[in-house]
């Protein structure tokens, strides 16, 4: 978590070294900030079976930074393995501009109005990719054998699937719960040569064990990167498949009906597959289509399709009375997209 | 036996690398005297002065050292006074009368280290003339003569 103050809390602990007080290189936009020894008593970690429980960090980032007087974006990294553990997006420190809050009222208006979302061609074609994804993603009864304890389902393997053609994004919450949705979800990923991120958000330092038990799980630390933009932006990032799943995107983003309006801006074609949300913000006709497990996200083109039609849209820019979002995607700089009311 | 070697030790720094007092990091080392047994997260002084040897790579640029920590302030002991030095140069000094976390910087110009071994090493000893046994003030039962918790330790190349 990092503060306004620049204070950066976290813990960094290896079940290969879990002696080891191991060294964290915080960079950031990819230059070298600050190093410390996560070293200090987290009772937290104690419980949860982290070594000695001496394994958390508090450091201040250098308020002289260039870097940090724009939205910028907090790499923490172990130095031995190079394994990067944590990111998240830091806003500026002048916040918002009048143009991205007119645009974020903007997204409440339509959240709030799902009949509008739903309507027209748009929901026509998600409705078709419904069928089409559930066709291939559709979970199996699994009776493999799970016990919460030991995180990893026994037996359960994931292949690292070189060439993924779906980046599926698993949200976070306990171990336990994610290593269930994992076995269930495991007889499809290959078939449907998927690669699933699980996302990591510091609730459950279990969470960070997964990985290393099952090879081809990818782990997404979005700690910090609150909200729509910088969640979708981490996934894009780092997601090699042609298309980006959230799955039960929910708890990732403030709003499902946010991310229905998200869908509809930049969907103008055949780029969006999906777009469906939690309890209570999917249509009638649309969820008799999914099998995959509720609550449901959001799909989108691959990376650099999404980049390029947000691009595009950045392009044709339609004031603050457009619809409007952040993104950062792919590295590019933060900018704001919009699209006419009602186009 | 062991343990007494590295005592002796000093506590080597890398730049930029934040380094916590207290048994998980730092431990001992670099402490020469003057120091309470470390603990989780920090370590008091225990007595007016003490004593820290530090090393870093030869010949270091302008550095700052940034200290953490929090003075021993009561209301029997309303002001810390604390005063820094390094390899006999007066360095910094401070007068604290709030027991909240401070953070200090002190700069370090190069010719300051000694270059010993093909290593900078600076002996610090950090002077703490108010410091005071708890028991003494009827402030718990600790006799550490405490003057200040300190928590972090850094060596930061000052930019540009």
């Amino acid at each position: 978590m990092l503060r306004p103050d620049l204070r950066l809390d976290g813990w960094c602990w290896s079940p290969e070294r879990p002696q080891e007080r191991l060294l964290v290189d915080l960079l950031v936009d990819d230059h070298p900030a600050v190093s410390v020894v996560a070293a200090m008593f987290r009772p937290d970690l104690l419980a949860r079976g982290c070594g000695d429980g001496r394994h958390g960090f508090a450091v201040h980032l250098p308020a002289n930074l260039p870097q940090l007087q724009r939205e910028c974006l907090v790499t923490a990294r172990e130095r031995q393995s190079g394994r990067i553990f944590g990111r998240l997006l830091r806003p500026g420190a002048t916040g918002p501009s009048p143009r991205e809050r007119a645009a974020a009222a903007a997204i409440a208006e339509l959240s709030d109005d799902l009949a509008r979302l739903h309507a027209g061609q748009p929901a026509g074609r998600m409705r078709a990719a419904f069928g089409r994804l559930a066709a291939t993603l559709a979970p199996r009864p699994s009776g493999l054998p799970y016990d919460a304890d030991l995180l990893v389902p026994a037996g359960l393997r994931l292949a690292r699937v070189e060439r993924p053609a779906i980046s599926l994004v698993l949200p976070d919450g306990s171990a336990a719960a994610a290593a269930g949705r994992i076995a269930a979800l495991a007889p499809a990923l290959a078939a449907a040569r998927a690669e699933l991120l699980l996302v990591d958000r510091g609730a459950d330092p279990r969470l960070a064990l997964l990985p290393a038990a099952l090879p081809g799980l990818g782990l997404l630390a979005v700690r910090g990167a609150e909200g729509l933009a910088g969640t979708l932006a981490l996934a894009a990032a780092v997601a090699r498949g042609r298309w980006l799943v959230l799955l039960g995107a929910a708890p990732l983003c403030p709003s499902a009906a946010a991310l229905l309006a998200l869908a509809r801006m930049i969907g103008d074609g055949d780029g969006v597959l999906l777009a469906a949300a939690a309890a209570g913000g999917l249509a009638d006709g649309m969820s008799g289509t999914l099998a995959l497990p509720a609550p449901l996200g959001v799909l989108f083109g691959g990376p650099t399709e999404l980049c390029r039609r947000l691009g595009a849209a950045a392009a044709d820019d339609a004031g603050p009375a457009g619809l409007a979002l952040r993104a950062r995607l792919l590295g590019q700089p933060w900018r704001c997209v919009t699209e006419p009311r009602g186009a | 036996m062991l343990d007494m070697v590295r005592e002796h030790l000093p506590l080597h720094c890398e730049p930029g690398v934040v380094r916590l007092f207290g048994v998980a990091d730092i431990g001992m080392a670099g402490l020469q005297a003057g120091w309470s047994q470390p603990e989780d997260g920090h370590t008091w002084n225990d007595g007016a002065e003490a004593a820290l040897k530090l090393t870093t790579l030869a010949r270091p640029g302008t550095m700052l050292l940034v200290l953490t920590g929090e003075p021993y302030v009561s209301r029997a002991r309303p002001m810390q006074e604390m005063t820094l030095f390094g390899n006999g140069f007066r360095l910094a000094g401070w007068r604290m009368t709030q027991r909240i976390e401070i953070t200090r910087q002190i700069r370090l110009e190069p010719e300051w280290w000694l270059d010993r071994g093909g290593h900078a090493v600076m002996n610090l000893v950090i002077c703490l003339p108010n410091s005071a046994r708890p028991k003494d003030l009827a402030d718990g039962p600790d006799g550490r003569e405490l003057g200040f918790c300190f928590r972090t330790l850094c060596l930061r190349p000052l930019l540009g």
